[in-house]
């Protein structure tokens, strides 16, 4: 009987794990997704949903400076590969490691003509993501070009 | 009883009516399964099927299993259904009324097997008798038994268990049958839609379609919902190919006074006072602004796309006289002299729109977000493109009720198996030198088996 107690709790422990790992996974990919669209609509208040206040203050300074440039931003994941991913213990912050590979070009804000050539640029990122009201959201990314 | 009403009688208490009618359900329901819905297919394989296969499409219209089964037939044949199983019930407890007064055992009946007579020279009626009942009462068989002046009768009886097993599983039947008509009439379905940042009161007029209502009425969750978000993920190798939909709706319960945020997926429904909410489909939702001449606003108002996976559709701005075609690339390329979308992903947002006049086209352009166009000297412009949604409203009563408790009808079922019901009839006529012993032998479903207990019960008579 208490073998088998142990290892309910073992699975359950299991089971709450890999719940918050699909759910950070999720939420990174979603915000990048949303990223993506919040550059080229340009509209960072789509990320809202995503992002926590500071760092949706981030990316709409960030639009803001393309807007003066008159520039939109085409862009496209690649790829994105999770290294680790680590979960604090009260579970309200957690970080993940990935491994990104965008595509991007400019185009001109009024007439969509392309005014830079496709880049590619692999990127190492740290997302800090803290738990807001009952799911998770990136609060800030440190980002490792390589 | 008049012979008309004994006819109406067996009829409805017939079992054969009871199968045949299961069997018309079940050939119903394949065939509808078999047959195309169109209320499943897209705007575009709906007209697709209308051209290339009319018949079908005709056929798949009114004869799909959905329309068949909210259809008046199917409900007639649920109703006779639990009628038939009621007095079926009735009958068989009448019958088991009449077998106790004895009626029932006057002669063997005709439903009984062929009769083996032995004659037992030398003994009296009574000592056979004697033998007969200690059989029975080793074999723990009840004895029914009727005497004239000629011949005396003897039934042993077995299935007693059996019998209310089979009483159990009607009266489940019937139980579970009306969890049928709990769903027949009190049943609903319908759709509501929403665009991102749209919020609302549930409603009945917020109601897009109401495909089913109960008979008593349909009473929504007081509560507002509103999307927060909706968004998709795709697999890396095919991008139009998504995995999983997602929207995210904040709900605020009027009289709890509690709001909560509900992320809910395909499989993963919104549930409101007991009420499910399930997302059935989406697509994207452009604003559309249109200004006259004077640049005065004539439209401006998200229009939620609903063909080609939500990325296209027509508009009518009556007033106008203006007719559009609209279509979105969320993630615009352009293949040859054709325009294409290369994912569902907003990535590079363009519109082809196509503005009639009466039937003439007077405009057709290729629009960025955000990008003013004139044409007749009004405006046009996308200014933002969020995504909608459809949840379906369904409720189905009374069908968990249904499926538990005929799976609890079973054990009468199994009791039925276990203790079958069977008799043997032993016929002891006395003549001058000893007794002609006649048997008979009635087993419902294990004749063979019977006959083998009729065998064994012969040999220990004459052993005795």
């Amino acid at each position: 009987m208490k073998k088998i107690i142990i290892s309910l709790f073992i699975v359950e422990i299991l089971i709450a794990c890999s719940k918050d790992t699909v759910e950070l996974q999720n939420t990174v990919t979603a915000y990048n997704k949303m990223l993506v669209e919040a550059l080229a609509k340009p509209d960072e208040n789509i990320m809202e949903y995503f992002t926590s206040d500071d760092e949706l203050a981030r990316i709409g300074a960030y639009i803001l400076r393309l807007k003066t440039e008159k520039k939109i931003m085409i862009s496209e994941i690649v790829k994105l590969e999770f290294v680790s991913i680590a979960v604090s213990d009260d579970k309200k912050n957690a970080t993940v490691n990935t491994r990104e590979e965008w595509n991007y070009h400019f185009v001109d804000d009024k007439t969509r003509e392309r005014v830079t050539e496709n880049e590619t640029i692999e990127y190492e990122n740290i997302y800090k993501l803290v738990n807001e009201q009952k799911h998770w959201v990136v609060d800030g990314i440190e980002v490792k070009e390589k | 009883m008049s012979r008309f009403c004994r006819s109406v009688w067996n009829f409805v208490t017939s079992r054969n009516v009871a199968v045949v009618l299961l069997i018309v359900v079940t050939v119903m329901l394949a065939v509808g399964a078999i047959l195309p819905n169109p209320v499943f297919l897209t705007e575009g394989k709906k007209i697709e099927m209308k051209i290339t296969s009319p018949a079908l499409f005709w056929l798949g219209e009114r004869f799909n299993s959905q329309r068949i089964a909210s259809g008046r037939v199917f409900g007639f044949i649920g109703i006779f259904l639990i009628l038939s199983t009621a007095l079926c019930s009735i009958d068989r407890l009448i019958t088991k009324r009449q077998a106790r007064s004895g009626t029932l055992f006057t002669f063997p009946d005709v439903t009984s097997q062929i009769a083996e007579s032995d004659y037992v020279p030398a003994i009296k009626s009574t000592s056979l008798e004697d033998a007969v009942r200690a059989w029975f009462k080793q074999h723990k068989w009840r004895v029914e038994s009727q005497e004239s002046v000629a011949k005396k009768i003897i039934v042993g009886c077995k299935g007693n268990a059996g019998f209310w097993g089979s009483i159990f599983f009607h009266f489940i039947l019937i139980t579970a049958l009306m969890g049928l008509v709990i769903y027949y009439f009190g049943g609903y379905r319908a759709t509501l839609g929403f665009t991102e940042g749209q919020s609302y009161r549930l409603e009945k007029d917020r109601l897009v379609h109401i495909l089913e209502e109960p008979l008593w009425g349909l009473k929504l969750p007081e509560a507002e919902v509103g999307l927060v978000k909706q968004y998709s993920l795709y697999t890396e190798d095919d991008p139009l190919y998504p995995i999983e939909h997602v929207a995210v709706f904040r709900v605020n319960e009027l009289r709890k006074g509690r709001s909560w945020d509900k992320e809910v997926r395909i499989n993963d429904p919104l549930v409101i006072d007991g009420k499910k909410f399930l997302l059935q489909r989406g697509g994207f939702s452009p604003r559309i602004t249109v200004k006259g001449e004077d640049r005065s606003v004539i439209f401006d108002s998200f229009v939620a796309l609903r063909n080609e996976r939500g990325t296209s559709d027509e508009l009518s701005i009556e007033d106008e006289n203006l007719h559009m075609e609209i279509k979105f690339y969320p993630d615009f390329i352009r293949n040859g002299k054709k325009y294409d979308t290369e994912t569902l992903e907003v990535k590079n947002p363009f519109f082809s729109v196509s503005v009639y006049r009466e039937d003439s086209l007077i405009f057709k352009g290729l629009l960025p977000i955000k990008k003013e166009e004139s044409f007749e000297g009004n405006m046009i412009t996308f200014p933002d493109v969020r995504r909608w949604v459809e949840l379906e409203l369904v409720g189905e009563p009374g069908i968990g009720f249904f499926f538990l408790v005929s799976f609890v009808g079973l054990i009468g079922i199994l009791v039925r198996v276990i203790d079958p019901d069977e008799r043997i009839y032993i016929i002891l006529e006395e003549v001058k030198t000893g007794v002609n012993m006649t048997s008979y032998t009635y087993s419902k479903h294990f004749a063979g088996l019977i006959e083998d207990r009729r065998a064994e019960l012969v040999e220990y008579i004459k052993i005795e």
